[in-house]
């Protein structure tokens, strides 16, 4: 998918664990992994304020569009 | 109160998807068992009749009495001030042509593996109940399958009729009946199919949004 989820590059940021994030956040360590594995199909508005609420950031620090590969026609 | 209340029905659900599990496989064991005892006793040389009603439906017998039977109808020769419209009903005799029996073996031999197979889907389906996992894909593809098979079921039914009712026509005569072929779809039966066709793709949708829920954060 062409949206990405910048959650690993935030926590190196603000020296916080998945761990951490994941218990003051209040959603589980499985679902915050997925998160940033980038294998989630949605967030949720409250994921997303309680993410960026605990990481100080604006929703657009933790999402970002990357261009998909353009295919190349060989024929 | 109301969250025992739906705990209980939750309960309640799940032992009944439990207990139509269990009735299902047991089905199934039956009838691999009585095709089973039908082939042992054949092995050995003992009366296996198999019989075809008129509604299309097999049926196995054994016995010294035990005597295979084909559907037919048919209209009566002699009509007196009120008609009656068409007779069904099955012709049953001794020792038929070995190419009827041969015929009429491997036609019950199928219908009962549909069944078995159909009644196996079933059992799939409710063990996963059970399990409160409703919308899997699996469960989707299991009833899509169930309802081509009702569809598929009846239409073969027809064509049983159809066949033996015609083989009776050209081989037999019965007296004061000229005997006829027919080929008679039951729309309900068909409709059922459509309606079940319906819900698995009720349940595809279902499985989609699940697993879109599930990878929701």
């Amino acid at each position: 998918m062409a949206i990405r989820i910048r959650l690993d590059r935030l926590l190196v940021e603000r020296q916080i664990s998945l761990t951490d994030l994941a218990a003051r956040i209040g959603i589980t360590i499985a679902n915050l992994s997925i998160l940033k594995t980038n294998k989630a199909r949605a967030i949720r508005f409250s994921t997303l304020d309680a993410l960026c609420r605990e990481l100080q950031c604006q929703p657009g620090d933790l999402i970002e569009r990357t261009p998909e590969p353009q295919e190349v026609d060989e024929g | 109160m109301l969250i025992t209340r739906n705990r209980s029905e939750m309960e309640s659900g799940r032992s009944i998807a439990a207990v139509l599990a269990r009735l299902f496989q047991v089905a199934s064991i039956v009838i691999f068992v009585v095709v089973a005892l039908a082939g042992v006793t054949m092995l050995v040389g003992g009366n296996v009749a198999v019989s075809i009603d008129s509604g299309g439906l097999p049926s196995i017998e054994s016995g010294r009495h035990a005597r295979m039977a084909i559907p037919i109808s048919g209209m009566l020769t002699q009509q007196g001030a009120a008609s009656v419209d068409r007779v069904r009903g099955v012709l049953r005799f001794e020792d038929g042509p070995a190419t009827l029996r041969v015929a009429n073996t491997a036609i019950v031999v199928l219908l009962l593996a549909a069944a078995w197979w159909i009644l196996r889907e079933f059992r799939a389906l409710f063990a996963a109940l059970r399990e409160r996992q409703f919308f899997l894909p699996a469960n989707a593809a299991r009833i899509r399958r169930v309802g081509w098979a009702v569809i598929g079921g009846e239409m073969a039914r027809a064509a049983i009729v159809c066949f033996e009712t015609h083989y009776a026509r050209d081989h037999f005569t019965v007296e004061g009946l000229r005997l006829e072929s027919h080929f008679q779809i039951n729309v309900f039966a068909i409709v059922c199919g459509l309606m079940i066709l319906v819900l698995a793709e009720a349940f595809r949708e279902g499985a989609r949004l699940q697993d879109e829920a599930s990878l929701t954060i």
